[in-house]
């Protein structure tokens, strides 16, 4: 028996393929941005003199990049109330989302903060900047700038691990294709359109980064 | 001629020590400067004059002696005995006192040539951003570079890059200018115009101790030269008493070797 193509049953709800597409992007963008937060503090802590934040931060990236994606967020969705903590859905699946992105992040701004050359960062003290000072207004622009091209590739990585979210029913863009592929039985047509999606997203997001690169100052 | 008590050293270093783990770099030395004196220190690379020059910056540390700077005591405190170290804080607001320029440069890539003279203004200073460029401004002109206020470093030459970094120390109005080497990473071409620039501000009264391979401009632009030697001083005077007749002979083998 042929399998003749009929995108019109996905076309009819293509508006809720894009609303869970906005959805995805809100908690990759969020979990995206916490995760930076986490990622830089957990770097700077793993080039730092201290034994104590150093052990802090790779314990955590140890423990974190060991545990697929999908555990870590059905674990903190499920094992999380039971200490206490409640958080909806959104909440709880941002903060393990972040909680990831930041234990790889922190590779990112670590080789960023490793290519930063010692020259610079005396040449901060030597006119008299503090040490965080000079963290801030020297190492951080530089790593940055240096971690731009890796940190696209983990941006990437991050919204589409947002798919992740169908699984504790938030209805981002897999959640609804997974419904109307229930409704519809149009399985090839559905998912044909949904990777469509998520080709175009993710290119958009390169571009912008591409942007990016070329707007900050070449060193 | 008698100095009085009024003439008091803006650098006095007092039986330095330093040492890498088991590795003595220096060995006990003294060196004093007052105001505007400009002084040289030769000598083969391991002897320790640029390890000299970052214990005064306090980019190093050093496990015995003093250095007072302005009849400040730099770098460490007495505590119940103790010798130690000072806060970060402290650390940098001493080290504001010097300005230091480095033999590969280390401009902040990510800043314009005015970009880099206005960050300590700005961040250690605390002037507003009008105030921190009209100084910028003021001695990127100095040195030559008016016209490339808002080039980054990658489009400056050495030579550019080098007088980027000279402005940038001399805008903080340090009490003492350190120079590494300035013109050890130049091409041959470049070496001319920072070696310029620097007898201009040595011309202008500015005190420096001045770490160097160029001999000839040693000669011409100190008003002392200090030979170091497997981390001690071995030889000090004026240029005329290092480079004239009747120095000793291993700073004459020093001299013979260094011409090129």
């Amino acid at each position: 028996m042929n399998y003749t193509l009929h995108f019109g049953a996905v076309w009819a709800s293509f508006d809720h393929l894009l609303g869970g597409l906005a959805i995805g992007l809100a908690l990759a963008v969020a979990a995206v941005a916490v995760g930076t937060v986490l990622g830089l503090l957990s770097a700077f802590a793993s080039v730092s003199k201290s034994r104590l934040l150093r052990g802090i931060s790779g314990t955590y990236v140890l423990l974190i990049r060991n545990i697929p994606l999908l555990v870590l967020v059905l674990l903190v969705y499920f094992a999380l109330p039971a200490t206490g903590i409640r958080l909806d859905k959104y909440e709880s699946f941002i903060g393990s989302l972040a909680l990831y992105a930041g234990a790889y992040l922190t590779e990112v701004f670590r080789a960023g903060l490793l290519s930063v050359p010692k020259g610079i960062v005396e040449a901060g003290r030597a006119i008299g900047l503090t040490r965080m000072q000079t963290n801030l207004s020297v190492v951080m622009p530089v790593m940055l700038r240096n971690s731009l091209p890796s940190l696209g590739n983990t941006f990437i990585g991050m919204f589409k691990d947002s798919s992740i979210a169908a699984a504790i029913a938030i209805p981002e863009l897999t959640f609804e294709a997974r419904k109307i592929n229930v409704d519809t039985f149009r399985v090839v047509e559905t998912w044909t359109v949904a990777s469509g999606l998520y080709i175009a997203a993710c290119f958009t997001i390169a571009a912008l980064l591409r942007r990016l690169e070329r707007r900050f100052p070449k060193f | 001629m008698t100095t009085t008590d009024t003439a008091r050293p803006l650098l006095d270093i007092r039986g330095l020590r330093k040492n890498f783990g088991a590795v003595e770099i220096l060995k006990g030395v003294d060196l004093s400067l007052r105001p505007k004196d400009v002084v040289s220190i030769i000598g083969s690379s391991g002897s320790g004059k640029t390890t000299l020059l970052r214990c005064v910056n306090l980019l190093e540390e050093f496990q015995g002696g003093d250095i007072i700077l302005d009849g400040e005591t730099i770098g460490y405190k007495t505590v119940g005995g103790k010798r130690v170290r000072l806060r970060d804080a402290e650390l940098s607001r001493q080290r504001a006192m010097t300005g230091m320029v480095f033999q590969s440069f280390n401009l902040f890539p990510h800043l314009t040539a005015a970009g880099n003279v206005m960050l300590g203004l700005r961040k250690v200073k605390k002037l507003g951003k009008e105030e921190a460029f009209v100084i910028a401004e003021k001695w990127l002109n100095r040195v030559g570079l008016g016209a490339r206020l808002e080039h980054y470093p990658s489009q400056l030459s050495g030579g550019q890059q080098q007088r980027v970094a000279i402005a940038r120390a001399l805008a903080m109005n340090p009490k003492l200018v350190l120079l590494d080497e300035v013109t050890s990473a130049l091409d041959p071409e470049l070496v001319q115009e920072v070696l310029t620039t620097i007898k201009s501000i040595a011309d202008d009264g500015a005190t420096l101790l001045i770490v160097t391979h160029e001999m000839r401009f040693a000669r011409e632009v100190s008003s002392r030269i200090v030979f170091m030697e497997q981390g001690r001083i071995a030889e000090e005077g004026t240029p005329a008493e290092i480079f004239g007749e009747g120095r000793s002979q291993r700073l004459n083998e020093f001299l013979k070797s260094s011409r090129h």
